[in-house]
Parts: C-alpha cells; structure tokens; sequence
C-alpha cells in the first residue's frame, strides 16, 4: 500500500539549511492506521506532505498503491491526490464559498467518482444531516472538522493522511471526531495515517510510529 | 464616389458601358435627337455644338518630331454631354463640357483634365468664328478649319500650337453617317486627317519646338453603342505615301467584334468599308497599374493591300483621367511605313 | 472535475458580491476613464479634420473682392478662362418652416478634387443635383421640416444639422443671390497664368494657411487631450493591476486548498485565465457604456471649444466608433491580462505550502518592492537616454511615459521610507504601531496608490498646462490686440484719407504694415512699428539686449518672434541671416507658425518704400463712438473695423470650455483613484481582522481602531500627495518646455498654482476619506464575536 523509502529533507534557512528528516523508512497495508507522532519540530508534518506529494524529498522513496510518486509530474501527483489518497488538515481547509453539502461532495466530483449513497451514509454516518445547507463560516469547529473528514473520505480514498485532525478541538470533540473517522475508514476500507502529538488519540489506532530528531525511534 | 466619374459615365465612353451607371444611354433616346442616314452637313455650323444630341466630341491627335529627331504624341479633346437635351443659359444649362489634354513622350505621358458646366462661358464651341474652349484651353480659327490655333496647359506641361490644313474634310461611312453596331446604332462622324502642325511643347525639361501632322475628328450622336458593346480599339494612321487609314472595331461581350474603315487617298477621297472587311488583332500585351491593354497589334485591311504592324511609342499612355483609358501615339511598320494614333477603350476592369 | 472547480472559484463572487462588485467597477472605471478620454479624442480629432477640410477653412487659398462684397460671374469666367482653378462658393442662409438653415452652394465640376468632407455629391445624385428642380443635400434629422422646400432631398448622415449643400443654380434659386461669396482655388494649377490683378482687379487672394494661426492653438489643445489619454490610460491600468491583484490576494487560500484535493496547477491557472477573461469582458462592456455617456456628456463643451476655435461648424454629435469601444474592450482585456499574468506567474512559482500567513505575503511583498524599484531606476535610466539622445515628439511622450511610470514604480519604496522616518520619530506605543501597521499595510494598497499618485499628478501636470497656456495666450492677445480698433481700408486712397481724418481724433494711429519674405528658406513676415508706447507697454520681450526699443527706434537692430529665433539659433545680439540686422529682442508669438521680424518704422519706410499701410491699430479711451464715427463718414464695410474687445473675450470664452472639460476629467480622474483605494482598503479589512483583534482584545475599542484607519488612509494619501506635487510639476514642465517646442517651435512659460495644487490636495484627502470611510464604519460595527472568532478558529 505505501512503501517509505529513506526519506531525507532538509529545509533552507540563513545557515545552510536544517536537516530535518535524516532517512526515515516505514510502510503501511492496506485498510491499516497507523499513529505518527513525535515533538514539535520533530518532522511530522513534512513527513505527511511528502507522501502526500505537496513537497519533494532531497532523497529516498515513496511508493503509493504501486506508483512511485518521485517520478509524477505535478499532474500526476494531483490526480493521486485525486483519487488514492486524502488529506485531512488540522485547518479543515474547506472552500468558505460552498456550502456544507457542496463541500462534502467537492473532492469525489474532482475525483469524478461521486457515489450518492456512500455520500449519504457518510454524511448520517458523521451526524451532519440538518447542517447540509449551512456555509462552513456557521459551524463549529469540530463541525468544520467532521466535514473536512466527510469530504475526503467521500473519494474513498485508498489512503487518508491526516495532520492533527483534532487539534483545533477541545478534547470531547476530538474523540467523537476521531471515532467517526477511524469508524467511516472501516467502511471505506481506507488506511490511515495519522500526525498527533496526543499520546492518548494515538493509542487508539493499531500501529504507532515515534519520530524523533529526524528518524522513526521507538 | 466622385461627381466627375458620373459625368464621365454619362459621357457614354465606352469604359463607362460595362458600367452600371450607363443604363438608358443605348436605349431610349429620352427626348435627343437621333442620327439619321442621309444627312446634309451644314457648314460652318456643323463644326459647332449640337446641344439636342446627348454626346459630341471635338478630337484632336497628332504626331510630332522634335529638333533632335525625339518622336512625341499630342492629344486635346473636347467632350460634350447633355444631362437634358437643348441648351439654357447660365447656371441652369443642361451641358457638361470636359476636356483631356496629354503629350507623349518615348518614356513620359503627361495628362490633365478641366470640366465645366455649359451656360456661363465657361466652355463650348462657336462655328462663327469658330472656337472650341474650355478654361483657358483652345481651338480656334477660320470657320472652314483650315487654320488653327491649339493651346492647353495643366500643372506639369503646356502647349501652343498653330495648324494648317492641306487636304478637305473626310466623311466615314455613309457621308457621314457611321454605323457602330449591328443592331444599327450610328453616329455622325467627319475628320480632317490633313493637318500640319507646328508649335512648342512646355515640358519639365524644357521647351521643345516640334512639327508633324495632326486628326482632327468631329463625331456627334445620342446612342453610341449598343448594350452588349464593351468598348473599342480605334485607328488613325498616316502612311509616307500620304494616303491615310480610319479602322475601328468595337468589342462585343461575345468576344466578337463590329469594324469599320474609311481609306483616304492623299488627295482626300475616301473609301468606306463595312464590318469585316477591316480586321486588327492584339500582337503583344502591357500590363499596366490599371489595366492590362495590347500595345501592338497587327492590322489588316486586304482590298488595300494592307498589313501592318502597329506598335506603341510608348506602352504606357494610360490617361488616369476620372474615367481611365489607353490614348497614344503609334508607328507603322510592314505592307506600309508611317506613324499614327491608337485609342482603346473599356479595358481597365475596375 | 473543470465544472467542479469552476463552480468552487465562481462560488466566491457569489458569496462574495461586494468583492466581485469593486473588481468589475474597478476594471470598468478603469476603462470607462480610458475610453471616455479615447472618445472625445477620436471625435475631436475627426471634427478638427472635418472642420479642415470643409470648404476652404484653413487649406484652400480663398478669392475675395476687396471690398468685401460679392464676386461675379464674369469675374469667375474670366479667372478660369485664364487658367485660374478656382470654384464658386455661395453661402448664405434662409429661414423655411421656422428654422434657420446655411446654405452652401457649389459647382461639384469645379471643386478642387482633393476636397473632402460634407461637400461630395454622390454619382447618382449628380443628374438631379443639376436638374432644374435641383437636390439639396441635408441631414437626416432635418429631412421632416424642408419637405415642402420644393426641391429633391438627399440625406447624408455626414452633412451637419442646419446645414445644407446644393449646386449653385439651386443656391441662387432658394438665396435669391446671383453672385459668388468667394471663390476656392485648387491647390493644384496650371504652369503659368496670368496675375489676379491682371485679370481681375477688384479681388484679393486670401492665403489659406493665414487661418492657420487659430489652428496651431487647436492643435495645442489636442495636445492636451492626447497627454490626457496617455495619463489616464496609466492610471487605469494601475487599478485594473490593483483590482485584479487583490481578488487573488483574497483567495488564495483557496487556490492552495484546491490544490491540496487534487486539482492540478495547470487547470488551476487555466480556469482562472478563463474567469478572468470572463470579469474582463464583462467590466469592459459596462467600462465601454460608461466611457460613452462620459464623453456623450463632455463632448458637446469640446465641439463648442473647438466650434470657437474655427468658427466652423463642427458636430457635437458622438459617432461610435470601432476604434475607441475596441481600444476600450482592448485596455480592459490588456490590463487584466497584464495584472492577471503576474499574479498567474506567483501562483506557479509559490509552492505548494507556502502559507497564505501575511508574514510570508509581506516578505514576498518586501522582494516586489525592491523589484519594482529596480524597474524605476531602468525606467528612468531610459528617460534620461531619451532626453539627452531623443528628439522629436514622440521622444518627448516617450520621456513621458518613462517619468510617469518611474515615479509611480517607485512609490512604494518612497513611501515605505516615509513610513519609516515617521515610525522612528513617533513617541507612544499607540503611534509606534500605528505606523509599522501602516507599512505592513503598504503592499495591499500600493497599487491603489500608485493610482492615486498617476491621477493627482496628472491633474496638477494638465491644469498647469492649460493654466499656462490660458494665461500666456491672453498676455499675447494683449500684446497682439494692444489697441482698442482694428481699422482696414479698401483701397490707398481710402487709407490716406482715413489716417488724414483720424490725426487728433484718436490718441494714436499705429500704421500695420509689412511684407512677406523669406528667411534662411522658410516663410518670415517683416513688420514696421512705429515707436508709441502702446508696444513697450505691451509686447514682452522673452531675451533683449538693454534699451532694445530705443535701439530699435533707431534702427540698429530688429526684434524677432521666438519661432524664428529657435528655428535659426539665434542668440541676442547676432545677426540675421538675410539683412546682416542685429537681433535686439525676442518677443512670444504663440500659435504663428511663420518667422516674423519687426523694424523700426522709419527703418521698414526706408527699405520698402512701396509698401503702404493698408490695416491700422486706433488708441483710443473711447472705441464705440469712434466706430460709429467712422462707419458714418467712410461707409465701412462691417468687417473693417474690429473691436478688440470682442475678439478677446471671444478667445477667452473658448478657453473656459476647454477648461470645463479638463477640470471634469481631472474630477472623474481623482474619482475612479478614490474608488481604487476603496476597493483595496474593503479587500484589506477582511484580512486585517486577524491583525486588529489582538490589538482590540489589549483594550483599544473598535471605534478607536476605525479611526485609526481613517487616520492610516489619509496619511497614505497625503504622502502620495506630497509624492505627486513634484512629479506633476515635472510632468507639466515636459509638457510645455519639450513636448510643445517638439510639436509647434514654442515653448511655453511655465506658471506655478499653489493655490489650485492646494485645492487638489484637498480634493485628494477627501476622496480617500471618504474611500476610507466605509471600510471604517464597517470596523467600528464588526460584531465582537467575529473578533472573537480569530482567537478560536483561525490560529
């Protein structure tokens, strides 16, 4: 499903530039979650955006459902987004200008792949029914955050990158958020992997990585 | 579109035929007067206007020499046309006068033009003394036109000159009553083909004193030509045995063409021959900025013995008057030697 | 996926209407200002060519009797039987059905063939137009009252209201005239003929380009339409820059989002090209309509302007015309694609997660500035190179543009500098960050600024031009028109016993007299004056030697018009090419395109003995009774005596349109910079919100704040102002001292209008006042909770 191959980055500042992931490998199977979680500044993010293809690496491999995403072009790299893998931001990102039902359906039109009744199952699924013709600027946070989750997973994406999905959200909210992603995954057979700093939200999925200074530690 | 351009299709020139403008000319006669077979000239009259017959020209052509043996052509016109039959003094008078005036050189052709309107003295022509003027262009002199002045001037040449006649005048077809067509449209058409002339030349380069021999033709109708006429080549020609050669071919729109000619003796009998018997074909092409014309042609005239090329003295004397065509001075070489002139008319197709 | 997204990006003009309305207004302003301008430029120049070329104004040399009365028909024959090209002209009018109407009749046989305008008869008109019953030809809209007239009627939309045009015999028939009011003479005409006095004694031949005086001063004010083109036309792309740089701004977050859900950047950018095509030709339209109905409402003070300036007849009417609504569509199209590019150009080098965070904007703002300013030092680098290597009007509008886009290139590194200076000076906290707000504030709004320099400095260029220009003409009409009477006699007689008659009447009688002559090749005039006071009192002299007129008077030198002294190179005290005469003085002859030199009286009597003195100036305290006087005993034509104050206050009444026009356009030029610094300021307040509530949330109220921002866009403004000053003068001075010498060999002096440059500082204030009003009523009322909202969602 997704290979990691020796990852490095460094990112460029006044002094030469910061090495901040030095050869990290790892890789996920089908339908598994899988916690990635580290200190501030210890990778994660830049991690998650290279498998995610919205940066290169300076060396090392990923390889997504068989296709080696160094080798797409920017094209490519967008219809993987597309279609095999979602993305989950802790800003929810959503389009201000659509509606919550619009919004929803946003990503699996793009993907030209919208299935009406899986949509309708997420949307009951996520507890969103009476909110669909609300403008995101209405919701809630946690609200927001459930329809980002919705409009990724409406793709069925083979993949679900999540970045500190919960971490905008009081605690309360962020369990009911994570059990109906990681409830919607199951159904759509969608792996996941997911950035937190919360020992607590990580324990809840199958596998656990820790990123330290750079590489994958205990 | 310019006002003179519809005087000059009025003029029934035969450019003007393929015109759309033309309609009525050839048909109904709108109140003109219409030639008739058998007419008896009235001279000096005659030499003068006839402001009830819608178009009348006085046509004068002439080859010349200069001093250093250089060969130049001359032309001075003068065209009536009646938008209305009779005449009315002042501004209210129904004529329109144009004239043309060109020299030709062997590698310059120089034109200018003047119109008027009839009534106000600007322009016209008397028979007692006789005059032709427009501005200050003239032809004047004895009533019999036997001795002339000519003089014309426009903004880049002038000229003065003095004729004497040494032959009468000549009457084309029947006494003067020339068919143009087969449907039997006619005109009235006499010449006096025997001038001598002498005078300046006001060039660029200066002033040229020349001599030579001049045409003068005088043609007066109401209906030209008939519709399917698209225009007409025409010849005056002057032998070096001093007889002379009048040969006309109007161009029909089927390819064919109606001729007529008249042989003139030295000594001034003239000889008219019907359609057929006259016969001139295009020998080379000149393609000019307005139009393409033939500038030498081969000339026949078989019961006289006559064949003959004709060429140009220069291919392009094309008069960029309002309404365009080819006038210029010719030479004659083959059965006859001698030196003439050459007018066509509807090739320019714009 | 392509319906999709287009349906997302146009989902935000929907949500947003007052967005998408200040960018369609923006561009349509833009255009509107540029084809407004363009409009009544094309029309007036087409008028000048009509009111040319319309019979014998300004190119065809005219015949006249001398007395003034009318010219016969013998006499014409005569002219064209000795080989004169010339052609009658009847004019006269009539009253028929209640209305008046001029009536011009003509030989269309004669008129010179190089004639254009509403005098062409059309091929099938000509056997009418000579029929007995005749063809008047009018226009369409007076078809209705001359059906009874009871001649045939053509109507030509060309032909002017009130005007009609007929052959002669018609125009004897409907005036009652026989005679000719002058005759045309072709500008082509045969070798030789004979003199006019020759063949006709009684006329006199008026040369066609002595009109031509008045129209080198249209040619001045077309000038000025012209400088006010290209001035508009850079303020307008400035804000369309602005406008469209901003809407992208705005959304960026939501390009990078898309990005994120898969769509590739190709598309992206393809689609926003599309949308912006689409906003471009839709603000063109409306920029187009509106640009009509500005002109439609200016145009009727230019035709009168330039209706004064000939004294022709010139249509107020607005003709639309493909070149200006294309030039309009072209200018919104051209502008948006030129903003759109760029800012299509940062979408594609910004990387994927760069965050739409205002810290990361303003160091990619901070690299534009320096950029642009890189662009002002090329910029000007190649104005200088036109000014020392260039010459010719074009180098001189080139100079133009390069000056006026350097300046507006650099204003936001100026203005960042005085931000700066005022930053370290301010003492308080409140003032210390007002003003680095104020600078993070800078990028957002330099485009609007920069708008607003272009704009104010293009009014303080074009005012003190036409400023300028007014009171320079008015001074040469003083000098011109020193005296009170213009007084011309018929024949010598009648100027011998007129100047008999008047000796002890009148203060003083200036004999007018000169010749006409050549000098160094071109056309000169030599004039003698007589020493009276009225011409040291009155004739300003540009460059003199000491006690020029007394030298003058006793003829060691002449004085010379300043067209002749630059187009010799002369220097004071030289010599003139011909007589060996020194140059004493220079005097300003505006408007006159020939060289001129002026002796002493004396001097001109004893070098041209034969000329007599046909025109004379009168002084005298009391004008009307002398030319009623005057008219009793002589029986003057009315054209012989001219009242000069007449003329004047013709000539200044002209000037007045003119400025009626320049001050509206300055007004709508000042208005649509205001709405420019509106749309940036509404465009900023959205995404201030993050910056503001901090400092609300520390315990400054929102009122405070809105006042704040009131203050902000006011000294953003003032400091454009203050930027604006110096490069509007400078504007001004290309305009007179290089562009005017390079069109018509005279340069103008430069006056300064503090007092106007005030007042338009005044204007500039308000109109970011009130542009800054809204957005700051908006802030005072943003309800807390939205200021809340910051803290809980947005970081």
């Amino acid at each position: 499903m997704l290979q990691v191959e020796n990852l490095t980055k460094s990112h460029p500042s006044a002094d030469g530039g910061i090495e901040v992931l030095k050869g990290v490998s790892f890789s996920m199977e089908p339908g598994e979650t899988l916690a990635l979680s580290g200190e501030s500044g210890s990778g994660k993010s830049t991690l998650l955006h290279l498998i995610a293809g919205l940066d290169r690496p300076d060396s090392g491999g990923i390889v997504i459902d068989g296709a080696d995403m160094l080798r797409l072009d920017d094209r490519g790299r967008a219809a993987l987004r597309r279609g095999t893998v979602g993305i989950v931001f802790q800003q929810f990102n959503l389009i201000p200008s659509l509606d919550v039902a619009a919004n929803i359906a946003f990503q699996a039109r793009l993907a030209d792949c919208y299935d009406a009744a899986w949509v309708r199952q997420l949307i009951k699924s996520i507890g969103l029914s009476d909110q669909l013709d609300k403008y995101p600027e209405a919701l809630s946070g946690g609200q927001q955050q459930r329809v980002a989750i919705a409009r990724t997973l409406a793709a069925r994406p083979k993949l679900l990158l999540a970045d500190e999905p919960t971490g905008n959200l009081d605690e309360d909210n962020a369990d009911i958020v994570l059990t109906l992603l990681l409830d919607a995954a199951r159904d759509a057979g969608t792996a996941i992997l997911m950035v937190t700093h919360s020992q607590h939200l990580a324990s809840r999925l199958k596998r656990r990585l820790h990123l330290s200074h750079g590489r994958i530690g205990g | 579109m310019n006002a003179k351009i519809a005087i000059l299709l009025l003029m029934g020139l035969p450019a003007a035929v393929t015109a759309q403008g033309f309609a009525g000319l050839g048909i109904g006669a709108g109140g003109f007067a219409v030639p008739q077979p058998n007419y008896q000239f009235d001279f000096p009259a005659d030499h003068g206007a006839h402001p009830d017959y819608r178009i009348e020209w006085w046509y004068l052509t002439a080859n010349l020499r200069g001093p250093d043996g250089t060969s130049y052509g001359l032309q001075w016109t003068l065209f009536r046309s009646a938008l209305r039959p009779g005449e009315a003094s002042g501004w209210s008078s129904p004529q329109i006068w144009m004239g043309h005036a060109a020299v030709t050189t062997p590698d310059q052709h120089f034109v200018t033009e003047r119109l008027a309107q009839g009534g106000i003295g600007q322009a016209g022509v008397t028979s007692e003394p006789y005059e032709a003027w427009i501005d200050d262009w003239r032809m004047a002199g004895a009533a019999d036109l036997s001795a002339l002045t000519l003089s014309a001037s426009g903004p880049t040449f002038a000229y003065e000159m003095k004729l004497t006649a040494d032959g009468p005048l000549v009457f084309h077809g029947e006494r003067g009553y020339s068919i143009k067509s087969a449907e039997g449209q006619a005109s009235y058409y006499y010449s006096q083909p025997f001038y001598r002339i002498s005078g300046n030349l006001d060039l660029p380069e200066g002033v040229v004193t020349v001599t030579g021999d001049a045409w003068l033709d005088r043609e007066w109708s109401s209906q030209p030509l008939a519709e399917s006429q698209t225009g007409w080549d025409w010849f005056s020609l002057g032998f070096d045995d001093g007889a002379r050669l009048m040969g006309f071919r109007v161009r029909q729109a089927d390819g064919t063409a109606f001729s007529s000619a008249t042989w003139i003796e030295p000594d001034g009998r003239a000889t008219s021959y019907p359609d057929g018997a006259f016969n001139a074909a295009p020998l080379v092409q000149t393609t000019l900025p307005a139009a393409t014309v033939p500038t030498s042609w081969r000339v026949r005239l078989p019961e006289r013995g006559v064949d003959v090329t004709v060429e140009a003295l220069n291919a392009d004397a094309w008069m960029t008057t309002a309404v365009p065509y080819w006038e210029g001075p010719v030479t004659v070489t083959g059965s006859h030697n001698g030196r003439g002139y050459l007018e066509m008319a509807g090739y320019d197709t714009k | 996926m392509i319906r999709t997204t287009l349906g997302a990006l146009l989902s935000h003009w929907w949500r947003n209407p007052l967005q998408a309305f200040t960018m369609i207004a923006g561009l349509a302003m833009a255009t509107a200002l540029w084809s407004g301008v363009q409009a009544i430029n094309t029309e007036a120049r087409a008028s000048y060519d009509r009111a040319a070329s319309a019979i014998g104004q300004g190119r065809f040399d005219q015949i006249l009797n001398h007395d003034g009365t009318t010219v016969t028909l013998t006499q014409y024959v005569a002219l064209r039987r000795a080989g004169w090209q010339v052609s009658p002209v009847i004019e006269g009018s009539f009253q028929f059905g209640g209305q008046g109407f001029s009536l011009t009749g003509i030989d269309p046989l004669t008129l010179p063939r190089d004639i254009a305008g509403g005098t062409r008869v059309d091929l099938a008109d000509l056997a009418e137009f000579l029929s007995p019953e005749g063809l008047v030809v009018v226009h369409p809209a007076d078809v209705n009252v001359l059906t009874a007239l009871g001649t045939r009627l053509r109507s030509d939309p060309s032909q002017r209201r009130g005007h009609l045009t007929a052959s002669v015999a018609t125009a004897q028939k409907l005036l009652g005239v026989q005679e000719f009011t002058r005759l045309l003479v072709a500008n082509e005409q045969p070798l030789s003929r004979p003199t006019l006095a020759a063949v006709a004694p009684a006329l006199v031949l008026h040369n066609g380009q002595d009109q031509s005086d008045v129209a080198r001063l249209t040619d001045s004010f077309h000038l000025n339409l012209t400088a006010f083109g290209l001035l508009s036309f850079a303020v307008g792309i400035f804000i369309v820059y602005g406008a469209i740089g901003l809407a992208f701004e705005q959304r960026r977050p939501i390009f990078r989002t898309l990005r994120t859900l898969g769509l590739p950047l190709v598309t992206l950018m393809g689609l926003l090209a599309f949308e912006h095509i689409l906003f471009a030709l839709i603000a063109g339209a409306i920029g187009v309509a509106l640009g009509y109905v500005m002109a439609a409402l200016l145009l009727p003070d230019v035709a009168a302007t330039l209706r004064g300036l000939y004294s022709a007849e010139v249509s107020g009417e607005l003709t639309l015309r493909p070149s200006w609504w294309l030039s309009g569509l072209g200018m919104a199209l051209g502008g948006t694609a030129a903003a759109a590019s760029g800012a299509l150009w940062r979408l594609n080098r910004m990387p994927l997660l760069a965050a739409a965070h205002p810290r990361a904007w303003a160091a990619e703002a901070q690299r534009s500035v320096r950029r642009m300013l890189r662009a002002a030092f090329g910029l000007g680098t190649v104005g200088l190179l036109l000014a020392m290597f260039g010459s010719g009007l074009n180098a001189g509008f080139g100079l133009l543009a390069c000056l006026l886009i350097a300046a507006a290139l650099a204003l936001p590194f100026t203005l960042d500098l005085m931000l700066r200076g005022a930053g370290m000076l301010a003492r308080g906290v409140v003032a210390q960050w007002f003003w680095a707000d104020t600078r993070s504030q800078l990028p957002g709004l330099s485009m609007a600024l920069m708008a607003l320099l272009l704009a104010m400095a293009a009014n303080i260029g074009v005012s003190t031009m036409v400023s300028s220009f007014r009171l320079t003409f008015v001074g040469w009409l003083d000098q011109r028109l020193a005296s009170e009477l213009y007084l011309s006699a018929r024949t010598h007689e009648e100027a011998a016993a007129l100047a008999g008659y008047l000796e002890g009447k009148v203060d003083a009688v200036l004999p007018i007299i000169s010749i006409e002559t050549r000098i160094g090749g071109l056309p000169a005039e030599i004039y003698g004056i007589r020493d009276q006071a009225t011409y040291r009192d009155n004739w300003r002299l540009l460059f003199s030697v000491p006690d020029a007129w007394d030298r003058l008077n006793r003829g060691e030198g002449v004085l010379v018009n300043e067209q002749l002294f630059r187009r010799q190179g002369l220097a004071v005290g030289d010599q003139l090419p011909n007589q060996g005469d020194m140059v004493l003085g220079v005097y300003g002859d505006y408007g006159n395109p020939a060289g001129q030199v002026v002796l002493g009286l004396s001097t001109f009597r004893a070098r041209y003995p034969d000329v007599v003195a046909m025109r004379f100036g009168l002084r005298t305290s009391a004008p009307q009774r002398v030319a009623a006087d005057l008219r009793e005993k002589f029986d003057l034509p009315p054209g012989a005596i001219v009242d000069q104050a007449r003329i004047k206050a013709m000539s200044l009444e002209i000037f007045e349109r003119t400025f009626s026009v320049t001050t509206a356009l300055n007004i709508l030029t000042l208005s649509v910079a205001g709405f420019a610094i509106l749309i940036s300021l509404l465009t900023l307040a959205t995404m201030r919100l993050p910056q503001l509530a901090p400092v609300w949330a520390l315990g400054m109220t929102r009122r405070t704040l809105a006042l704040l921002e009131l203050l902000r866009a006011l000294c953003l403004a003032a400091f454009a102002g203050l930027a604006a000053i110096p490069l509007g003068l400078g504007l001004a001075w290309l305009l007179l001292a290089i562009v005017n010498v390079q069109a018509f060999g005279w340069r103008l002096p430069m006056h300064l209008f503090p007092v106007d440059y005030m007042k338009l500082g005044v204007l500039t204030l308000l109109a970011a006042l009130l542009a800054a009003l809204w957005p700051a009523l908006r802030l005072a009322r943003t309800p807390p909770d939205r200021l809340l909202r910051v803290f809980s969602n947005e970081r």
